[in-house]
């Protein structure tokens, strides 16, 4: 029998972040400043790569279909995520601006208006006691969690400064939400998906005019200088049959660019949501293709991370 | 140039994506809940992976290195 939960790279031992430098003011200070700002924001939605343009403060509108309200599908402590950072309170905010296919969450990260209604209050209470408890960070995700900001940045707001605060997100937004997020998180845990604008096109319906590549790789170098403050993890998740396409793009970019940040190589893709869509898809992650990909990862000399 | 994806190998273990989401009903988002597929040769897949549900994951494959580092995380919750 075997186990899967994300990746299984055996002599890999967790290793700790340091505990980032505090900025002044404090930052649910700095989420509640940046609250009108995001808010206003939404009046004419250019915060991701699709530049819609909507007035989401109008109502649902958008390809994300979410308006100025957020809610969220999952609280939990959970022990999926990377080990540096478990266990983990993880508060899942429904929608998202892609559309993938393989989605393991597909119904509420497509759906905005799923779960229920974002009360940061309470959900900051939770939080506490999930620390409390032995909780080692709190994590933000989706859906996509940068579609929200004004929730987002009222959840921030609510939560203790001095816990580690992660955002999980698939660095799909512009430059315009840069200066909303910057400061605010421990750690950065992008999702590099796709290796080039086809498969992202394909697989998420994300149309070649938005530069996916262009957009996600210039965030990742963003997340880099936010190092003051704050660590970056990439994530990527191995499909089946875009070890070529898709890792080797991005296992090259990361050894040229970002040479010494750390990589999470996802290994437990589960056939899921509409991955039937795409014959490649239909099937778990065959033995031989992780074994290239983690031999393309050596190669590439990444700082890979359980 | 892309190349199309390979054509999927016929002796990987089948599973039939399921057109609906993991949970057949909604959650309850106040309360955890874990998903997890098992396919015939063994092999469980889990999301949302819950601190006791790692502890019974470790045990049912004590050579799985990763989640028994998982499943320790739950030695600093209170019983």
């Amino acid at each position: 029998m075997t186990t899967a939960v994300s990746t299984s790279l055996p002599g890999l031992a967790p290793t700790r972040f340091a505990r980032r430098q505090r900025l002044v003011p404090p930052r649910s200070a700095l989420a509640r400043e940046r609250l009108p700002l995001a808010r206003q924001s939404l009046a004419d939605c250019h915060l991701c790569l699709h530049h819609c343009g909507a007035d989401r403060l109008a109502g649902p509108s958008g390809r994300c279909h979410a308006g100025p309200d957020a809610r969220f599908f999952a609280a939990q402590t959970d022990v999926s995520d990377e080990l540096q950072l478990l266990p983990s309170f993880a508060v899942s905010l429904s929608g998202c601006n892609l559309r993938c296919d393989f989605c393991i969450t597909g119904a509420p990260s497509w759906n905005p208006r799923a779960g229920s209604e974002l009360d940061a209050v309470r959900l900051a209470d939770r939080a506490r006691a999930a620390l409390a408890h032995g909780a080692r960070s709190l994590m933000i995700l989706g859906g996509e969690p940068t579609i929200h900001l004004p929730g987002l940045l009222e959840l921030v707001a609510a939560l203790p400064d001095n816990a580690t605060l992660v955002l999980k997100t698939n660095a799909c937004f512009t430059e315009a939400a840069r200066p909303l997020l910057s400061g605010l998180f421990d750690v950065w845990l992008p999702d590099l998906k796709f290796g080039n604008a086809d498969c992202a096109h394909r697989l998420a319906a994300i149309p070649h005019a938005a530069d996916y590549w262009t957009t996600v790789t210039s965030n990742l170098l963003w997340m880099v200088g936010e190092g003051d403050t704050s660590e970056l993890i990439v994530r990527h998740l191995l499909m089946p049959g875009h070890v070529d396409c898709c890792w080797a793009p991005a296992a090259h970019w990361l050894s040229q660019h970002l040479p010494d940040v750390k990589v999470s190589l996802r290994s437990g893709y589960w056939p899921a949501w509409h991955a039937a869509r795409h014959p490649e898809l239909r099937v778990p992650l065959p033995r031989t293709e992780l074994d290239r990909a983690l031999a393309l990862a050596q190669e590439c000399r990444l700082n890979l991370v359980p | 140039m892309m190349t199309h994806p390979p054509i999927p190998d016929v002796n990987a273990p089948r599973v039939a994506p399921h057109p609906y989401p993991p949970h057949a009903v909604q959650p309850d988002p106040e309360s955890p809940a874990t998903d997890f597929m098992i396919l015939p040769d063994g092999t469980i897949y889990a999301r949302n992976l819950t601190p006791d549900l790692a502890a019974i994951l470790a045990v049912l494959n004590p050579y799985d290195a990763t989640m028994a580092l998982r499943a320790a995380t739950i030695l600093r919750l209170p019983p």
